[in-house]
């Protein structure tokens, strides 16, 4: 250390004292970083160091630096005044038996620090806490009230070590020296639990027979510009509690708080999706019930034109087809004539059949329920239409499982059958198979929207026929369904088979789908619910 | 030989059907064009069997039908009737809705007519 002369705020008296005494024997804790230690190339650094450096510079004194093992053998030395000072010391009753103390030139808060939560020292009664041993907290601890279990250690790297991995319930030290060791060994897990009214007041303790030095020291203290001052301490302290974010407590109950929000929000977007599921089907079933309306209220302006039509229509066709009649009955025609006459029975009769599809169409005559087997109506549709297929030579498969009974009006459900089965003969023409399977099946989440009755996984009969005829244009696989849509030739049907068809299946609670089928041709698929429960409006005996 | 009133307020239909009926030789046809006088013919006319129109403005032939129940004399008397609104579900049960004897849908056949004659008087 360089030395100078001293100041001139000290007495003669003083100034000789010191001149007397140039060489001071100084013992600093080995390992009390930030106040002071001897670090890994033997040199004594930290607060009080510069502090002595300042005051050795100010005094034109020297400072001898004795090197300890620890604390313990630092109070020993001091004791046998074998150091005349101790750098950085708090005052305490035993320590004034031997020791002189300067007013303090750094003040530090004392905390306890735990892995576990304390509300106040008496919480920690009975429980193990760790102190370095003759350090003020050993003191502290051993006169305080509160009857802990004291464990002693010979530093603060110990201490804090046996805290963090639990050994022990808390430590009892000084914020600043916490700090400073936590950040060097990374140690993450303890928090400040409890402030101590108890600070760590760091004063230089002299051998008790050197007042001299107290004063003088006390004075050059005094005399320290505060900004030295500030600058040492910026130097060394880092007062800092643990990070709020390190701190166990805050990470548990972060935890959990960020598990609940994710909770929470987890629900709300599962609650959000079902709500939107709710509202789309619901929206969907609005709509179907809507076109339901509105196409009954289309029935029925139909229904009631087509009564109006027939009878205003029929009638002349009835004229017609008699006078035709009383023609025919009269002798000596020609055969131009009787072809005439031919002619035009046929035309009444095709004017007729085309009204008395429209009144079948537009008729909501109640159903007639019963229950059956609708293989019986498959095999009584395939009798009535026997005649066609053999004529086209049209080869016909079966392939009926056994079905459930169900409620169902037999001669409007063999209407439909005679209608897909006409329109595949017709869309074969010649030659041609046509495949009827039957069969008992769930629905399908797809087959279940087809209709508001449904629901996924339901049993119904299922009922499919297969032509591999040239199957149905894309662009008029919903146009199929439409009143009086034909692409046969005029004559050759109503264009009502279809729509007529899907109507009835409707009325049941079924549904009636028409799509290509691999490798080609057209599949219809009619589907009826098992409703054996389902009462008919008037005289059904399901 | 056999006595058929016809009742229908179409009056070519009835003209031609008379034609065709009594060319057969075996039938006397009156015509009645009006509803509202077809019980008055009947109980007039005393025929074997009547072919009733259903639509009709001035009297429907149900109602005339019901008329002709309630009075003895004339309820034995076979009704048949005539009506154009019949799809072809509905041929077999109109019959029994109404209450008649038989129907017979619009455009009328002469042999269908001339079977129901025979079978019905």
């Amino acid at each position: 250390m360089v030395c100078s002369a001293g100041h001139n705020f000290l007495t003669p008296e003083e100034r000789r004292w010191l001149s007397e005494h140039p060489v001071i024997t100084i013992g600093p804790d080995p390992d009390a970083l930030p106040f002071e230690h001897i670090d890994s190339d033997g040199l004594y650094r930290g607060l009080s160091a510069d502090y002595l450096t300042y005051i050795s510079g100010v005094l034109g004194v020297s400072f001898k630096v004795v090197k300890v093992q620890n604390w313990a053998e630092l109070m020993t030395m001091a004791q046998q005044q074998k150091i005349d000072l101790l750098p950085a010391i708090v005052s305490s009753a035993p320590r004034r038996e031997f020791l002189e103390f300067t007013s303090p030139w750094l003040s530090v808060p004392g905390v306890v620090l735990s892995t576990q939560p304390f509300n106040s020292v008496a919480d920690l009664a009975d429980r193990t806490v760790v102190v370095v041993a003759g350090s003020i907290w050993d003191d502290y601890l051993s006169t305080h009230p509160v009857d802990v279990r004291l464990i002693r250690v010979e530093d603060s790297r110990t201490a804090l070590e046996l805290t963090a991995l639990s050994g022990v319930d808390a430590m009892v030290t000084n914020l600043a020296t916490a700090t400073e060791i936590i950040h060097q060994l990374g140690i993450s897990n303890l928090r400040v639990v409890l402030r101590l009214k108890q600070s760590t007041d760091i004063s230089f303790g002299v051998r008790k027979d050197w007042p001299e030095l107290v004063s003088i020291l006390n004075k050059t203290l005094s005399d320290m510009d505060p900004a030295t001052k500030e600058d040492i301490r910026q130097r060394w302290l880092k007062l800092e509690d643990i990070p709020w974010w390190r701190n166990p407590s805050f990470q548990r109950i972060g935890l959990f708080s960020l598990g609940g929000f994710i909770l929470i929000i987890v629900f709300f977007v599962i609650w959000n999706q079902s709500l939107k599921r709710q509202v789309r089907k619901r929206s969907e079933a609005l709509e179907q019930a809507h076109q339901r309306l509105v196409r009954a209220a289309k029935m029925e302006s139909i229904g009631q034109l087509a009564a109006g039509v027939a009878h205003e229509v029929k009638n002349p066709l009835a004229i017609i087809s008699m006078g035709v009649e009383f023609l025919n009955s009269t002798p000596d025609r020609d055969e131009t004539e009787q072809q005439i006459l031919t002619d035009m029975d046929g035309a009444v009769q095709r004017a007729d059949r085309v009204i008395r599809g429209l009144l079948d169409y537009s008729h909501y005559s109640k159903l007639e329920r019963r229950p059956g087997d609708i293989n019986e109506v498959i095999k009584q549709s395939l009798h009535l239409v026997d005649h066609e297929m053999k004529k086209h030579q049209i080869e016909v498969c079966t392939n009926l499982d056994i079905l459930e009974t169900a409620c169902f009006d037999f001669t409007r459900i063999q209407q439909v059958f005679i209608n897909l089965f006409i329109n595949s003969a017709q869309a074969m023409g010649e030659g041609g198979r046509l495949e009827i399977v039957s069969k008992m099946d769930r629905l399908s989440p797809v087959e279940a929207e087809l209709s508001q009755s449904y629901q996924a996984d339901q049993w119904v009969i299922k009922v499919t026929v297969t032509d591999n005829g040239p199957g149905i244009d894309d662009t008029e696989s919903e146009k199929v369904f439409d009143p009086f849509y034909t692409t046969k030739e005029i004559g050759q049907g109503t264009g009502l088979g279809l729509s007529e068809s899907r109507n009835i299946m409707e009325l049941h609670n079924g549904t009636l789908q028409l799509m290509n089928c691999e490798p080609t041709g057209a599949c219809a698929v009619v589907i009826l619910p098992c409703d054996k429960g389902v009462e008919d409006e008037e005289n059904s005996t399901c | 030989m056999k006595k058929i009133l016809l009742v229908d307020d179409e009056v070519a239909l009835t003209r031609m059907t008379k034609l065709v009926l009594e060319r057969t030789g075996k039938y006397e046809v009156l015509t009645e064009n009006n509803g509202s006088k077809a019980v008055a013919a009947v109980r007039k006319f005393r025929p074997d069997i009547i072919f009733l129109d259903i639509m009709m403005p001035e009297m429907s032939g149900d109602v005339i039908a019901q008329e002709l129940r309630e009075d003895k004399e004339l309820a034995d008397i076979p009704i048949v009737f005539l009506t154009a609104i019949v799809s072809r579900t509905e041929t077999k049960t109109l019959g029994s809705v109404i209450g008649g004897n038989q129907f017979l849908a619009k455009p009328v056949k002469a042999d269908d007519m001339l079977k129901v004659i025979e079978e019905l008087t």
